[in-house]
């Protein structure tokens, strides 16, 4: 399926599945990133989608999953400690301090949201443009933005909250 | 000076969500190079995680052939030296069993004399066996009346 089939036939979805996702999560805002998220999934699984028999019922059992996930669950958030790796090296940036380093932003990239790593990643490494995610999932470029600051921004953050820690154990 | 000024407005500009697609090139490969300010080091494991996820080339330190030579001779001197130590302690066990260092106790007394040892682990032995086969023959004899039932 491609991203004008994806328009054509799955985007004209989303009020159903938004008012859906509301009366579960009974918050609008949450409604909306279900939503968004539901239009990522479906996106990122668009090769299967075409050949499926009640896409629009498919996309129903998602925003549900996700609503009960939402519902049920608080996301573990990534401890400092998983991440001590007692290296003596005092170079500033040694190789071990570097893929471990890297280690540290997959998890938390990991950890984000659903939705804001969605948007992280399509950005970051598939490389889509802001107009091209919005028209997925549906929603306002600057919905889009706000997603994608959120999650760069938390996980600089955290990266900086997780490095000291480190360089404090260490001492 | 003017080049850090403008990746510290990209940078600023990127967590906002401002940035275009090429101007995140450029901040991934200025987090390639080898030498940034300190300041920076901290940005840079973000944009090494993408550039890996991408696929292009990251900021690596290049083993140098010389280094390769280096790791790959250690690691076979340690084999060897292992190996040895492993062959002298299976060396050293074997004669310590045939030496006169082996003992007995026979009630409570203490024999090194060869002879008397092997004497007394055969009866050790056999005493074992014939316990074992006793065992098997009452079991087998249980077995035997089960049968009758």
């Amino acid at each position: 399926m491609n991203l004008e089939q994806f328009k054509s036939e799955i985007i004209p979805l989303r009020q159903k599945l938004l008012l859906f996702a509301w009366k579960m999560t009974g918050d609008e805002a949450d409604a909306e990133d279900t939503v968004q998220e539901t239009l990522l999934r479906l996106w990122s699984m668009r090769e299967q989608l075409g050949g499926m028999a009640n896409p629009a019922g498919f996309a129903m059992q998602i925003t549900k999953n996700i609503c009960i996930d939402k519902l049920r669950t608080h996301r573990t958030t990534v401890d400092p400690e998983d991440f001590y790796m007692g290296s003596d090296e005092q170079t500033p940036y040694s190789e071990t301090e570097k893929k471990n380093s890297v280690d540290i932003i997959r998890k938390i990239i990991e950890d984000l949201p659903e939705l804001q790593r969605r948007i992280i990643l399509m950005r970051d490494v598939e490389g889509y443009e802001l107009q091209e995610i919005a028209e997925i999932t549906g929603a306002q470029v600057s919905a889009v933005t706000m997603n994608l600051s959120r999650a760069r921004k938390k996980v600089r953050d955290k990266f900086i909250s997780i490095h000291a820690y480190q360089l404090k154990i260490k001492k | 000076m003017k080049k850090q000024i403008y990746i510290e407005e990209l940078l600023e500009k990127y967590f906002e969500g401002q940035t275009s697609l090429k101007e995140e090139k450029v901040l991934r490969e200025y987090f390639r190079q080898d030498n940034i300010p300190e300041a920076m080091e901290t940005y840079r494991p973000m944009f090494a995680f993408f550039s890996d996820e991408r696929g292009e080339e990251s900021h690596k330190v290049k083993r140098s052939p010389h280094l390769v030579w280096i790791r790959w001779t250690s690691m076979s001197v340690a084999a060897a030296v292992m190996l040895f130590l492993g062959i002298k302690f299976i060396f050293l066990d074997a004669q310590r069993t045939t030496s006169t260092q082996s003992i007995v106790y026979i009630d409570g007394e203490k024999f090194t004399d060869l002879n008397t040892i092997q004497k007394e682990t055969l009866n050790t032995l056999d005493a074992f066996s014939s316990t074992n086969d006793d065992v098997i023959a009452s079991q087998i004899d249980m077995l035997e009346s089960l049968d009758d039932f």
